[in-house]
């Protein structure tokens, strides 16, 4: 690492600590980042990547340590002056305001920048702000109509195109981004690569933090590797390996277990199309949403839908379990047709589903980690119309020594918990319902490399005793390496099959199975 | 641009009417001016009609602002005793011998000053805003109590100000409040649609915190929005004195829940985000309307708590009738354009 | 140290600024004034507020379920009209008592029915039964007083005393614990509190939301309509407007307890502790001779100040333990991501 001839660094952070209450989130941590280089952000989830860019982007305030930006030692204490000094943030959690237009949330914050105008008047000209967009925007995607609608009916993907550039609007001098690739496609996230390339040509200094360690490679130059609040290491990434980069994150006995668990592919070979059909569907429809989908689902089998976002791979799921209504179409759950039109009804079924998005829909945040797990099956703990604390105590403790779940204790509120082991309390409760049939939707996202093998374990498990799985995944690594079988959907409808997908993939037989997803997920160019 | 212009016209006039969040309450007043036009022929004198839109000037005022706070994601229970505390004041010092002008200013200040308290008891304590302006709601009018020991406000009025509170008309039908209010509706309306502070508010109440990552200081936007709920409550304690002559001091009793009632009938949301000036007149036009058609049909005044309680229930269910309908309509129209799109 | 730990253990239960500070003032009262802590004094505002601590309790059910009643205090009032009347019609006590609490319970239901079958705004929704209901008490009064029922048995139902309280503070009691413990222990009041924590997740998590509001919302119906016999056979007297503002006091006394209005959070017993703080409050400055004129006045800053600092001690105890937690070598609770 040759710093001394490097130029002078535009941002230094200097033995930054915060704390909150009975957590010390960040100790004496460093980051030092340059113009014109991407700067990788690296470690497991409470390693306290999230607080330190909390602390850059102007949301809280360090407790300790200084902040130096372009030789001068400056405070941010709010995302305003955050935006003064040029720093700009691509959030994981998608930033938007829904009941404003896409134009509006663009520029909102914004608007003494982009009309690089000194005076500050009251008035929004709305139809300069656009013109002035214009470029950015459709490089992005996003067409002249959808600026002028309401943000709120947009799918996740063009949301986070918004998300971007309403982050390179500004011109920024430092562009941090949080996750940026999360559900973005293949070609979308090569758009993405391509604009931070230029970005980083242009001068500006960007920090990525990303759980995808792949990505990072041929990109950044540099990554810090941080630690249960303290920074590791600064490494240079050239001549590096995933596998040493894991050893610096989680230590050099986890590299090797992970190694292990990653070849071993789905072990045994099992002709799943002669089990019996847990699950089968006919015919579902929902306007503008689903078409005429059928398919069945076998015991022991892992069945991955793949798709482009905005597909309706997570309406589909959804739709089975009782969560949206249907217009049309029969489900069948062993062998008997059901009308399913309440997650109740679902789980009395046997079925289960982990939802994408667990903030929002899957924790509930108050909730202990034991009331969370019983809480799909009360009727466990419950004699007489009363919880029996012991009995939800039992069955809690069990799940954590069972999943590996790590808290201090079981009383804790799950909103304390890591992102991958809050993953795990949704997935105990779902087990606690003793389903047969078992509905993971995006399962590893914003999780950590060591809890998504753990939880990749739990899948191939539940599998081999017998339970149907369904998986949603917009990682192809991921769906690939989970699934026997895979369905593709597109706009709604089923467009193709992709059977006996062996236990061991070869290099070039994924490659193949992957192209053959990704044509059948794109839309034919006309 | 071109193509821009003609895509929006697939979403017609009459489309875009229906989608109109207001859509249900409106076609419901039409109904009902209509029916009550046929059977009750002295609905349909330009007298009643000028009672009718004399009465809704209050609540007008208080809605707006209340509309402002909504939309901004709070609520100010406040109004009402924050008016009858202006009314008080403009009352008061005109008494004392003060220039009428001058204590109208007083008045305004006051309001104002409510607001600012509403606004820093939420922002800097953290106190949730029902209860930090029910607070105040009480404050307000123990301060009204005390100050006029229970007494009534007498002696202020002027011949101007009988002008200027609309008991005197300056042209036909036409009174000074009427102007005020259609000036102040201009203007507000213009603050929410044409400026950076409209937009924050909705902003804000759309969601604080993805409106704080963006760089604005939710809080000082938030005080703002309490700030202009407390000035436009000033305007309707001047406008009120004007009118009824004196002031008893509960005269504030119950106005927080007819603006709220008015501005959630226009189709603003209690949850923040939404919101319209218009909505604000329209809500205060259908509370009026429904006490003016009880008073003429002769229903007996114990009744008129109950209709209007329903009222407020059809008004809110005729909405979500319109919402989701308009939902249908612009579905069909998705589907419409698709198969434009594609041919 | 170990007392420091107590100390702060006790600090950390929610609620406790508020029982704190109701002592306090208690104290501040009994030595300020010498006829406050006089049985009868006592005895006569706690009776006054039995029917206000009965909808606070109801009330607690669907604040935390995520929603708002603001009918309560006009329920209470109809409720109150009707038991009377049919007592005064010479329905025998029982008849009577009935038909006040299938009053509440009926608003109840009317409320639960529109909110949860259309999905409209229950703030809105309920402050038009408010109106129904009180124009209705109107229209049964005739806007005259209903006055006494000869039925003594009725009025025993408020009247009688049992270990030196009255049968209405008794019932109350009573139905506060009852309450209590099944929001607590049951799987109902889990259910309840999942519903406010976050409709979505409990939705998705097999918990049929709409009917734990529609549940919610006729409890607090119902707490209304018993409310409302109770305050009939206590005052033998009705008339329009009756409990008018009830409501209020019950919200701002729920929210000086610690019940978050925004659901989920607080329990029953702080609810009461507040409410019981602000009719204590009232009754206080009555015997200390403050000018009535500016009671208004200092309940609002005490609500003010109630709400502040019930927040600030919990955040204070949180930080202390937090240290103690530390020294204690607790294992590292993982961040999540935010």
């Amino acid at each position: 690492m040759d710093l001394v001839n490097a130029p002078q660094a535009i941002l230094r952070m200097e033995g930054i600590s915060k704390r909150y209450q009975a957590v010390q989130a960040l100790d004496r941590v460093d980051l030092t980042i340059h113009s014109g280089e991407i700067h990788a952000l690296l470690g497991g989830n409470g390693a306290g990547k999230s607080t330190l860019l909390r602390i850059l982007s102007g949301l809280t305030n360090p407790d300790e340590g200084k902040i130096i930006f372009e030789g001068n030692e400056i405070a941010v204490n709010h995302p305003s002056r955050a935006q003064q000094l040029g720093i700009s943030m691509i959030h994981q959690e998608l930033s938007i305001i829904p009941d404003l237009t896409v134009l509006e949330n663009i520029f909102l914050g914004q608007q003494r920048v982009l009309t690089k105008s000194q005076k500050w008047t009251p008035w929004i000209n709305r139809r300069d702000l656009a013109k002035r967009v214009r470029d950015l925007t459709q490089t992005f995607g996003i067409s002249e109509n959808e600026l002028w609608a309401p943000a709120a009916g947009l799918g996740s993907l063009k949301k986070r195109s918004i998300e971007i550039v309403k982050a390179l609007v500004s011109d920024p001098k430092i562009l941090i981004l949080d996750e940026p690739t999360s559900g973005l496609e293949e070609h979308e996230k090569e758009l993405l690569f391509e604009q931070m390339r230029t970005l980083q040509h242009r001068g500006v200094a960007l920090v990525w933090v990303t759980h995808h360690l792949d990505e990072i490679f041929g990109l950044a130059a540099k990554a810090t590797i941080m630690r249960d609040g303290k920074t590791v290491q600064e490494v240079s990434l050239e001549g590096l390996t995933v596998e040493k980069l894991i050893a610096f994150m989680f230590g050099s006995e986890a590299a090797s277990l992970i190694n292990k668990v990653e070849t071993a592919h789905g072990a045994e070979e099992d002709q799943n199309q002669n089990s019996p059909v847990s699950l089968e569907v006919q015919g579902l429809s929902r306007q503008g949403v689903l078409k005429n989908i059928s398919l069945k689902l076998h015991e022991g089998e892992i069945l991955g839908i793949a798709g482009l976002a905005g597909a309706g791979r997570s309406e589909l799921v959804r739709a089975i379990i009782g969560v949206d209504a249907i217009d049309s179409g029969t489900i069948q759950v062993g062998g008997v047709t059901r009308k399913i039109n309440h997650p109740k009804k679902a789980y009395e079924l046997g079925l289960a589903m982990i939802p994408e998005d667990r903030k929002i829909l899957g924790i509930l945040s108050e909730f202990s980690i034991e009331q969370n797990v019983t809480l799909a099956k009360l009727k466990k703990v419950t004699k007489l119309g009363f919880i029996n604390r012991q009995r939800e105590g039992k069955i809690s403790d069990s799940f954590v020594a069972q999943l590996m779940i790590k808290t201090p204790n079981l009383k804790e509120k799950i909103r304390n918990l890591s992102g991958g082991n809050q993953q795990k309390v949704i997935l105990s409760r779902c087990l606690n319902a003793d389903p047969n049939i078992l509905i993971f939707d995006e399962p590893t996202q914003g999780i950590d490399i060591s809890s998504k093998i753990e939880v990749h374990k739990v899948i191939r498990n539940l599998a081999k005793n017998g339970k149907s799985i369904v998986v949603i995944a917009s990682e192809l690594n991921e769906l690939i390496g989970l699934s026997d079988r895979v369905l593709v959907l597109r706009e709604g409808a089923l467009v193709g099959e992709i059977t006996n997908i062996p236990a061991k993939v070869s290099k070039d037989g994924f490659a193949a199975i992957e192209r053959e997803i990704l044509h059948a997920s794109s839309k034919v160019s006309s | 641009m071109s193509e821009f212009r003609s895509k929006v016209s697939i979403a017609s006039t009459r489309n875009r009417a229906l989608m109109d969040p207001s859509f249900g309450v409106v076609a419901l007043l039409a109904l009902v001016v209509i029916v009550m036009s046929i059977f009750q022929p002295s609905f349909k004198t330009s007298g009643n009609a000028t009672n009718i839109i004399n009465a809704m000037m209050t609540v007008s005022f208080l809605a707006i602002g209340m509309t402002v706070v909504l939309i901004s994601g709070g609520i100010d229970l406040s109004v009402g005793s924050t008016m009858a505390l202006t009314a008080g004041v403009a009352g008061k010092f005109i008494s004392y011998g003060m220039n009428m002008y001058v204590a109208f200013i007083f008045a305004l200040i006051v309001g104002a000053l409510v607001g600012l308290v509403n606004g820093l008891l939420i922002t800097k304590l953290a106190i949730p805003d029902f209860i930090a302006t029910l607070a105040m709601l009480g404050i307000g009018q123990g301060i009204m109590l005390y100050w006029t020991q229970g007494v009534p406000i007498l002696g202020y009025m002027s011949t101007p100000y009988y002008y200027i509170g609309g008991l005197r008309k300056i042209l036909g039908p036409i009174s000074i409040p009427m102007i005020v209010l259609v000036v102040v509706a201009l203007v507000v309306s213009i603050l929410l649609k044409k400026t950076n502070l409209g937009l924050y508010f909705y902003a804000v109440g759309s969601s604080s915190v993805s409106t704080r990552n963006a760089g604005v200081h939710v809080g000082r936007i938030k005080i703002w929005a309490y700030v202009i709920s407390g000035l436009l409550a000033g305007i309707a304690g001047i406008h009120i004195a004007g009118r009824t002559t004196t002031i008893p001091p509960l005269i504030g009793n119950g106005y927080e829940i007819s603006a709220i009632a008015a501005a959630v009938i226009g189709g603003a949301s209690l949850l923040g985000g939404r919101g319209r000036v218009v909505g604000a007149l329209i809500g205060a036009l259908t509370l009026t309307l429904t006490r003016n058609i009880i008073n003429i049909v002769g229903i007996a005044s114990s009744w008129q708590a109950i209709v209007i309680g329903c009222v407020l229930i059809g008004a809110v269910l005729a909405n979500r009738a319109s919402e989701m309908f308009g939902k249908r309509i612009s579905e069909r129209t998705e589907k419409l354009n698709k198969r434009k799109v594609s041919a | 140290m170990n007392i420091a730990s107590r100390v702060t253990r006790v600090l950390s239960i929610e609620g406790v600024a508020i029982l704190g500070a109701f002592v306090l003032m208690v104290l501040y009262f009994s030595f300020s004034s010498d006829s406050f802590f006089v049985a009868d004094s006592i005895r006569y505002y706690v009776n006054e507020a039995a029917p206000i601590f009965l909808i606070t309790a109801g009330l607690t059910y669907v604040i935390i379920a995520g929603g708002i009643d603001l009918s309560i205090g006009a329920v209470l009032g109809l409720s109150a009209g009707t038991s009377l009347t049919f007592s005064m019609w010479g329905w025998p006590t029982w008849a009577s008592a009935l038909i006040g609490i299938a009053t509440g319970l009926l608003f109840g239901v009317i409320n639960a029915a529109i909110i949860t079958f259309f999905k409209v705004n229950d703030f809105i929704v309920t402050l038009g039964t408010l109106n129904i209901a009180g124009g209705l008490l109107t229209v049964l009064t005739d806007h005259k007083q209903l006055v006494g029922t000869s039925d003594k048995n009725f009025m025993a139902i408020a009247g009688t005393m049992v270990f030196g309280v009255t049968t209405g503070i008794v019932i109350a009691i009573l139905a506060v614990v009852v309450l209590e413990f099944a929001l607590l222990q049951s799987s109902y009041g889990r259910r309840v509190y999942a519903t406010g924590i976050g409709r979505l997740p409990a939705f998705i998590s097999g918990i049929d939301v709409d009917k734990v509001k529609f549940q919610a919302y006729v409890i607090s119906g119902g707490m209304a309509g018993l409310g409302g016999v109770v305050l009939a056979a206590h005052l033998n007297s009705v008339q329009s407007g009756l409990a008018g503002g009830y409501e209020l006091t019950a919200i701002a006394g729920a929210v000086l307890g610690g019940v978050s209005l925004s659901g989920g959070r607080g329990s029953i017993w702080r609810a009461v502790v507040g409410a019981l703080f602000l009719a204590t409050l009232k009754q206080g400055l009555q015997l200390l001779g403050v000018d009535p004129l500016i009671y208004q006045i200092i309940t609002g800053l005490c609500i003010l100040i109630g709400v502040v600092l019930d927040r600030s001690v919990y955040n204070l105890a949180l930080r202390i333990s937090g240290r103690n937690l530390e020294r204690n070598h607790q294992a590292t609770t993982e961040l999540s991501s935010v």
